[in-house]
């Protein structure tokens, strides 16, 4: 709670003195008219001040929600997201909120069924800089603490709850947290037609390690180093279509190099019916590989309203090592996705609302000893998203 | 090795097909330029789900640890 309340107190901060008053309705804009009319009457208008007349600027608010549920499993996470953009860069602050809520159970006979809650913050600073017309650059910086994930707070807590077994070497108590920075270049090779954009990311995570429990706990790496390398290429190919296209390297430690593809493609197929395509693949040593693609169809029903469908298919080769007598990687996993979706546009505020089922299907590991197979089992789930988006 | 190499084919033809060498006109990009078909952050008008990647650790692109699917490594 000391960091969420932190975090809160920090965007309040920052958007009543970034945003002039805007938590009590005053336009950035106004503030800014009313502090020179100020510093004008006072006589007070020198070189610092006269600046201020050439500031002018956009506040945008965003706000989401998303959730995924099924009967012993629910993950949801909250987000805000406040900024400014000016002329020639922008800034913007993002806090992220994630709630965790798992029942545990499990076919090792030392393991007792129980329930289980976290969470996670997450606050992440976003400043672009316009370095010339056509380039761009991008900082991010961010950080966050408690568990990445529901599946490492399941792993977590049943290796917890494993090592205070009086038989066993007992587990260390675990802080998860972790910081990433990053940088990004945009060149607008084509004039308001191609992009091309080169990403570096680092990440440092510290994680709830694997563990092997004898007379002593054998444990597995508990801090984490990333280095990601994107490059993209944005184009529109014609006056009704648009592309992306992603590249990337991800080099995590005690890992082999993950290579991944990814290619989206939004078509205007009539003048009120949008298509949107997505396809990815990805690779990483030993025998690890995905592939994924999804589509959405959007209808304009009238300018401030579109409805949409969307379907979603993922298909991976697991993580498990055969060699292994007992793995916590998951084993290969199916899993697809429909919904419908319905987006209000206003002058300026908007709002999403989708959601369907979601299934997932994993294959039988065969190891010798399934202590996580309820982890991953089968299951369906109902997923729901919000978002909201305000600029002024 | 086949599968390789099918795989190389199709991302040069994603590459040589995907990536434009000529502008568009700004006159011609009424519909290219609606807001559903840009690629925005807007979560109002962003299509991925950032919840499915705890599930899915292919489609993590990026996000260190988690990308990797590295939530308790061995």
């Amino acid at each position: 709670m000391g960091i969420c309340f932190r975090v809160s107190l920090a965007i309040l901060v920052i958007m009543q003195w970034g945003g002039g008053g805007v938590l009590f309705g005053q336009e950035s804009s106004e503030v800014v008219e009313e502090g020179i009319a100020e510093a004008g009457a006072k006589g007070d208008l020198g070189p610092p001040l006269s600046l201020l007349k050439e500031w002018n600027f956009e506040s945008s608010l965003r706000a989401s929600g998303e959730g995924l549920f099924t009967g012993d499993f629910s993950v949801t996470q909250w987000r805000l997201q406040y900024g400014h953009d000016y002329e020639r860069n922008s800034w913007d602050f993002g806090l992220t909120y994630d709630t965790y809520d798992i029942d545990l159970r499990s076919p090792d006979p030392f393991f007792e069924p129980s329930s289980s809650s976290a969470d996670r913050v997450l606050t992440q600073l976003n400043v672009t800089q316009s370095l010339s017309d056509p380039v761009t650059w991008q900082g991010v910086m961010g950080y966050y603490e408690g568990f990445q994930n529901f599946r490492s707070l399941w792993l977590h807590d049943y290796y917890k709850q494993i090592g205070s077994l009086p038989i066993f070497g007992g587990y260390p108590d675990i802080d998860p947290r972790g910081y990433q920075l990053g940088t990004q270049l945009r060149w607008e090779y084509l004039p308001g037609s191609g992009y091309l954009e080169a990403n570096f990311g680092y990440y440092k995570d510290w994680i709830a390690p694997s563990a092997e429990f004898e007379r002593e706990t054998l444990l597995g790496l508990s801090v984490i180093d990333s280095f990601a390398y994107r490059l993209a290429s944005e184009n529109i190919l014609s006056p009704r279509v648009r592309s992306l296209l992603e590249f990337q390297l991800t080099d995590t430690a005690a890992r082999e190099k993950r290579y991944g593809v990814q290619h989206s493609l939004n078509v205007a197929i009539a003048e009120k019916w949008v298509l949107r395509t997505q396809l990815g693949w990805v690779t990483e040593n030993p025998g690890f590989e995905a592939v994924f693609g999804n589509g959405t169809l959007e209808y304009e029903v009238t300018p401030a309203w579109l409805l949409s469908v969307f379907g979603r298919y993922y298909h991976d080769t697991g993580e498990i090592q055969n060699s292994l007598p007992a793995s916590n990687a998951p084993p290969g996993l199916d899993s697809f996705q429909i919904g419908l979706g319905v987006r209000w546009l206003g002058e300026r505020s908007s709002i999403k609302v989708s959601g369907g089922p979601y299934f997932t299907r994993y294959e039988d590991a065969d190891i010798e000893a399934p202590f996580f197979e309820d982890l991953y089992r089968s299951r369906d789930w109902a997923s729901v998203q919000v978002a909201y988006a305000l600029s002024f | 090795m086949g599968k390789s190499l099918l795989v190389t084919g199709a991302v040069i033809l994603m590459g040589v097909f995907g990536v434009g060498c000529k502008a568009v006109p700004v006159m011609q990009q009424r519909l290219v330029s609606k807001p559903n078909m840009v690629f925005s952050d807007s979560p109002v008008f962003s299509y991925q789900s950032q919840v499915l990647t705890q599930i899915e650790p292919g489609s993590a692109l990026s996000g260190g640890a988690q990308a990797a699917g590295c939530t308790a490594c061995r």
